[in-house]
């Protein structure tokens, strides 16, 4: 498929701007959504919080490296939300949502869903190996275990090596971000291909920098916050965020215009 | 004579004044978006950049408040 026919496929889907604080609203509703169907919103999460834990039991000694793997999970995250996207789906439109409905979408249908996870989880890679590049480039101290991370890299003394490391991390998660955001929940939900649906998701950010900046920063602060609880918020954050970016997509994304001529 | 030991007003003096300095950093970024003519997607990498290294630095204020008290 060329970019202009993706792009006329993009231009189906309508476009709208929000407000700055939407992201507000946003979480509120994935909460609502969460309490509404709480079990497989947990479920995500504990295999969210098993993963990472496992992460820490295989390769303990390598935080260095482990920093960036943790943060890369943000960028597949979206693709692992797919369920909780119908979910939120089904609790809108008044129908009856449970385990199954989040594990019906990852049934292969299509390869739409595993292509683009696999592009967001390349991408992932490469975060990784900038991020640990950085931290072993710059940190004063060798980076071993979650407490030299936060001693030699969080609070380090001299230097902006923490503030520098969540800036890059910044600059190269925005346009993977601007490619993702809404781009999932729309696969999901209407027919459209993968570059169809990335063109979209770019379109919505173009017509909303600031409060998809800040809905990437929430998104960042949530997990981040998660971490730092040593993976035990993980069950509640990764629902509450899920539920939050079909709320997400929702607003930014109007319905199908019908195509002209 | 107002009943606030000074360890109160050092609190409240520094709460405050973080807060501001982070609504005048904020303020920067968005004139910096302005003034460099960066377009909307420039104006959303400057401000999910800066503002991921700004929320790094509010970060470790924060765990270091908790890490001493």
């Amino acid at each position: 498929m060329s970019d202009s026919q993706a792009l006329l496929e993009s231009r189906h889907f309508l476009t709208r701007s929000v407000p700055l604080f939407s992201p507000v609203n946003w979480l509120v509703a994935g909460w609502r959504d969460f309490q509404r169907c709480p079990l497989p919103g947990l479920l995500h999460g504990v295999l969210v919080a098993v993963f990472g834990a496992s992460l820490c039991w295989w390769i303990p000694d390598r935080f260095w490296l482990l920093g960036g793997a943790f943060t890369g999970f943000l960028l597949v995250a979206p693709v692992i939300a797919t369920g909780l996207y119908a979910i939120s789906r089904a609790l809108e439109r008044g129908e009856s949502a449970d385990l199954a409905t989040a594990l019906t979408v990852w049934k292969p249908r299509d390869g739409r869903m595993v292509t683009f996870g696999l592009l967001l989880a390349l991408a992932g890679t490469g975060w990784v190996l900038t991020s640990a590049a950085l931290i072993w480039s710059f940190a004063a101290a060798p980076v071993v275990t979650p407490e030299d991370f936060l001693h030699v890299v969080v609070l380090a003394e001299h230097g902006w090596l923490f503030e520098g490391w969540l800036l890059l991390g910044g600059l190269l998660a925005a346009p993977l971000f601007a490619s993702s955001v809404v781009a999932i929940p729309l696969l999901l939900d209407r027919q459209i291909g993968v570059l169809g649906a990335v063109l979209t998701s770019w379109r919505v950010v173009m017509a909303n920098p600031a409060p998809l900046a800040l809905w990437g920063a929430a998104i960042a602060f949530f997990t981040l916050f998660a971490m730092a609880t040593g993976l035990l918020a993980m069950p509640v954050v990764i629902p509450l965020l899920g539920h939050a970016s079909w709320h997400a997509y929702r607003e930014l994304v109007g319905s199908a215009v019908s195509p002209a001529g | 004579m107002s009943g606030i030991t000074e360890e109160q007003f050092a609190q409240f003096g520094l709460t405050f004044g973080v807060t501001a300095f982070m609504l005048y950093m904020l303020f920067i970024l968005l004139q910096l978006a302005r003034e460099s003519k960066a377009g909307r997607f420039g104006t959303f990498v400057i401000l999910l950049g800066l503002g991921l290294g700004m929320m790094g630095f509010v970060a470790k204020f924060v765990i270091k408040w908790i890490l001493d008290s």
